[in-house]
């Protein structure tokens, strides 16, 4: 790396790199998901995602309104559910603002309309233990506030409510 | 009867036609020069007319033996054959036996290397396609067909051997045809030698639900073609097209078979430290990178030895496009594991997986870079000192990362401006930010590297020959003094003012210090006059 007479010595960039290899690996390790208020409607998103995650369908369905909801249960969830995604908060991988991405809603506009909740979520999916394919979906989740709890409505993902509802 | 007559004649007419505009031409070329490139337009007519005649003729001969068709309409083959076959092949023998004689008086034509050339990439490749249907309709359970192609084939490629050999290509590219052939053969013949050693893993470790049939067909017709155009005697070193060739082999070969055991070395990390899916399903592609593998590395066995016979600064550069390509899977990998580790913490579950994949990758293309860059820089200090491959690989991929990094560096600033101006903007820093970092690192050691190695260096300057010239009366010991890249003239003055002692040439040669010089020594002492370095 450093030509004769250089002062920096030639085993600064191999320690350096394997000591930022070691760092990053351990910080990646370590964080496991955030922990979110239940109370609150990014926390209602979250434990939504996980019972999905999990396989635990009713547990997914407790958290959807039951106008939402319909005749919809479990099993129907299971139907179109997925376990092999990771999820966070935001519109990730969004430089540029992410006009054209968000969904349109009812009206025509980007943005949603005043008064609704919405919480957006990217929705990682990965084949192959990070070999194969992978792809992000971006997803709006919109919420009402209804006796001091937050509850999914609309047709959430994974939009399995016209099936049976 | 007329109706017969005037297609026939409309044939006859271009016919003639395009074949006295081409006379013209080459006549008045001729006049002006000595040949060599005049008749470029003639090979180009006779190769169109020759593939139009080898596939119609390919067609009018299965229409002729139609055991491997499902769908067959006899008419409607043998009037579109016999009516291409009318038109081309009168072109063909025309300019085949023209072009003959003209190769005689002008013998270095780069026309012929050309047609050769194309010839073998456009039949061996339909000879291939045809005999690997043929045969794996021999050994699998599938009907055999495709036999007619393989004959026609066979003997329009064969028939370009013969007069290949007959009347071999003078050219310096004349390498050119074989290395199209061996080319055509190595690429089948690795695939086939892959997906058989895949059939024979998943055999031997999974359900064994991957055929051997289409593969094995590809193995043995790729390899003996392989063989002839690689391995037959080659009549002088290796020009351009064998080069180049040779260079992407082994960049190629390696470059998958790192690849190959990086994704097993992962994934067999992933079943040892993740909570990954049972053996049996986790392990499920291992086949196809081990069967990719070690067919890549039978390839870069089988090449070293003609890879020797390559210049050194090809093999040098080779050595640094390896180092480039590691360097940039570095940073990918390295940004990745960057977005893993700073990047929004997950809702859902963290995907320790990925995060072991692009561990491993990281690590691997790291150590890669260093062994590459390492054997390169080795290479370049004993052959090609401050060659052109250190230079590419210096300044060109310093620009490369270094485009990368501005690129960055705008979306890192279109996030903060956003975030500055509109309270509700989400977009993350951490991927452009660690774009910009690690390609930004890449481009200061890149070219850094290249400026410090652009500057004659001390010890450099002083392992350089100079020339030192001394006017004195005596020149004593002097001459053993200096080191031996000195190269020493004394003038002898004639008188007896000066004479060198021991103690004074010591002086003499510190103070030269390894500078083109002239030295006048008299009864004073001395003085010492730079002078220019001869060019």
């Amino acid at each position: 790396m450093s030509e004769k007479g250089s002062k920096i010595p030639r085993w600064l960039l191999p320690a350096g790199l394997g000591v930022l290899v070691v760092i990053l690996v351990a910080i990646a390790l370590a964080r496991g998901p955030v922990s979110l208020d239940p109370e609150t409607a990014e926390g209602a998103v979250q434990e939504y995602l996980v019972a999905l995650s999990d396989e635990r369908w009713d547990d997914a369905a407790a958290v959807i309104h039951e106008d939402a909801l319909g005749d919809c249960t479990g099993d129907d969830i299971a139907m179109f559910g997925t376990v092999d995604f990771t999820a966070e908060l935001g519109f990730e991988g969004d430089f540029f603002g992410g006009v054209g991405m968000r969904e349109t809603f009812d009206d025509g506009a980007v943005n949603p309309p005043p008064g609704d909740t919405f919480v957006d979520v990217t929705i990682h999916h990965s084949t192959d233990g990070g070999f194969g394919s992978s792809w992000s979906e971006h997803v709006s989740f919109e919420l009402l506030e209804e006796e001091g709890f937050w509850w999914i409505t609309g047709d959430p993902w994974p939009y399995f409510v016209w099936n049976c509802r | 009867m007329i109706g017969l007559l005037l297609p026939l004649l409309l044939v006859v007419g271009v016919v003639a036609i395009v074949i006295l505009a081409i006379q013209r031409s080459t006549r008045k070329k001729d006049d002006r020069e000595e040949g060599g490139g005049a008749d470029l337009v003639a090979y180009l007519v006779l190769a169109l007319s020759m593939g139009v005649a080898g596939f119609a003729l390919a067609h009018l001969v299965s229409t002729a033996f139609p055991g491997d068709r499902f769908v067959f309409d006899p008419t409607e083959n043998l009037s579109a054959s016999v009516s291409a076959l009318v038109v081309s092949l009168p072109f063909a023998v025309y300019f085949w036996r023209r072009q003959a004689q003209r190769r005689v008086q002008f013998p270095g034509s780069v026309g012929w290397t050309l047609y050769l050339t194309l010839m073998e990439l456009v039949f061996l490749t339909a000879f291939v396609v045809n005999a690997v249907l043929f045969i794996n309709g021999l050994i699998s359970e599938e009907r055999a067909s495709a036999w007619t192609g393989t004959v026609v084939f066979g003997v329009i490629v064969l028939f370009h051997e013969l007069a290949a050999r007959r009347d071999p290509p003078q050219t310096e590219a004349g390498e050119l045809r074989r290395v199209v052939g061996a080319a055509i053969g190595l690429i089948t013949g690795t695939i086939g030698l892959a997906g058989t050693l895949v059939a024979g893993f998943e055999t031997l470790l999974g359900p064994g639900s991957f055929d051997f049939d289409p593969w094995l067909a590809m193995l043995i017709v790729g390899v003996p073609i392989w063989g002839y155009r690689w391995f037959t005697a080659w009549p002088g070193p290796p020009e351009t097209p064998r080069t180049v060739w040779s260079v992407a082999v082994q960049v190629g070969s390696v470059v998958i078979a790192i690849g190959s055991a990086t994704y097993v070395l992962a994934i067999s990390l992933q079943y040892v430290l993740a909570d990954t899916a049972p053996a049996g399903q986790h392990f499920d592609d291992v086949s196809i990178a081990l069967g990719s593998g070690v067919a890549t590395l039978a390839v870069w066995l089988a090449h070293r030895r003609s890879y020797r016979e390559v210049a050194a600064s090809p093999r040098v550069f080779a050595t640094y496009v390896l180092a480039a390509i590691s360097l940039a899977v570095a940073i990918a990998a390295a940004v990745t594991l960057t977005i893993f580790a700073f990047g929004n913490r997950p809702l859902v579950g963290g995907d320790t997986d990925a995060v072991i994949a692009a561990a491993t990758v990281l690590v691997v293309s790291l150590s890669t870079w260093g062994l590459f860059g390492r054997a390169a820089r080795l290479a370049a200090t004993t052959e090609t000192v401050a060659g052109w491959p250190r230079r590419m690989y210096t300044l060109g991929l310093g620009m490369i990362t270094g485009l990368v990094a501005a690129g960055a560096l705008i979306t890192t600033l279109v996030v903060v401006l956003n975030r500055l101006l509109d309270e509700t903007f989400t977009g993350s820093l951490v991927e452009p930010m660690a774009l910009l970092l690690f390609s930004g690192l890449a481009t200061w050691y890149l070219l850094g590297s290249y400026v410090r190695e652009r500057a004659p260096s001390e010890e450099r300057r002083r392992m350089e020959p100079f020339d030192v010239t001394i006017v004195t009366s005596h020149p004593g010991q002097i001459a053993v003094k200096f080191p031996d890249n000195a190269r020493l003239r004394v003038i002898h003055r004639g008188d007896d003012l000066g004479p060198i002692d021991d103690e004074t040439a010591d002086r003499i040669v510190a103070a030269v210090d390894g500078r083109p010089s002239v030295v006048w020594v008299d009864s004073d002492g001395f003085r010492v006059a730079p002078v220019r370095p001869r060019s």
